[in-house]
């Protein structure tokens, strides 16, 4: 009886956190109950008033247990919506781009922290398996601060892309936190560029590829 | 207090249940549940019912 009521109020309350309903109007449907099962209960025992208080007095014990419960539910249903929309996020929000041949962009925007990381290293990893890159350009523009922990992430980052037989050259860091790293003491061991296009410039060199203006070359060759 | 009375609830919601879902539903229609439109009679009927008969 009470694994079918748990698993009722389970569904109820589950399906009521997606649709965006608040925890009391949730525990509304069940302490809701309590207007008719009183209402039942004066009828039926109206005149033994010792046995009309003992009954509402375990109707409101149990009723009340069950609105409780449905509260947990419902906290446990958004909780595991929350979770899954942070996945979402992460996965999202760590795009690894091809920009050319070879070279691949991490584009990073927001705190990093260890679980964002674990993704960041996966995602890049994967990429650099599937596309043979041999050089990966993760961009810190969008990251608000570097600290300890983050510099400790991006080194590792940077040692897996190394075993997989990629280097990194890091971009995007500003002065506010090229000094942080300095005052920190932390030596990151990597190429770092000022921004993704010295570094995708970097990258092609590495590569030994030219970009060729030919609008100029047109012009040099073809005097007016 | 009775206390040592069994209680008479779960008698009185097996042979009273049609009687009380259709109280408790008046009760929740008037009290605004189905106000906002996120959730629907059928399934507040539904609910109710599957509640009751657990």
């Amino acid at each position: 009886m009470w694994d079918q009521t748990r698993t009722v109020l389970d569904d109820v309350s589950r399906s009521r956190a997606a649709l965006g309903l608040t925890p009391s109007e949730t525990a509304s449907f069940v302490f809701s109950l309590k207007e008719p099962v009183f209402a039942l209960l004066r009828q039926k025992l109206g005149k033994d008033p010792d046995r009309l208080a003992h009954e509402l007095w375990r109707a409101t014990l149990l009723l009340d247990k069950l609105g409780l419960y449905t509260v947990e539910a419902f906290q446990k249903g958004r909780e595991e919506v929350i979770g899954r929309q942070q996945q979402e996020l992460l996965e999202l929000s760590t795009p690894v781009v091809r920009l050319w041949e070879g070279v691949l962009a991490l584009p990073l925007i927001g705190t990093l922290d260890s679980s964002r990381t674990q993704i960041v290293m996966e995602s890049l990893l994967e990429e650099i398996v599937t596309s043979g890159a041999q050089i990966a350009i993760i961009d810190i523009t969008g990251v608000p601060t570097v600290d300890t922990l983050v510099a400790q992430h991006l080194i590792k980052t940077v040692a897996a892309a190394r075993l997989m037989g990629a280097d990194c050259i890091i971009s995007g860091i500003r002065p506010q936190i090229a000094q942080t790293i300095v005052h920190l003491g932390l030596e990151l061991s990597v190429v770092s560029k000022a921004t993704m296009a010295d570094a995708f410039a970097l990258a092609l060199r590495r590569l030994g590829k030219t970009v060729v203006d030919r609008a100029s070359e047109r012009g040099r060759s073809d005097p007016a | 207090m009775a206390k040592g009375h069994a209680t008479l609830i779960p008698q009185l919601l097996a042979e009273h249940e049609q009687e009380l879902l259709r109280d408790w539903m008046e009760f929740q229609k008037k009290s605004g549940t189905l106000r906002s439109g996120q959730i629907s009679e059928a399934e507040l009927g539904e609910a109710s019912r599957r509640l009751l008969s657990a």
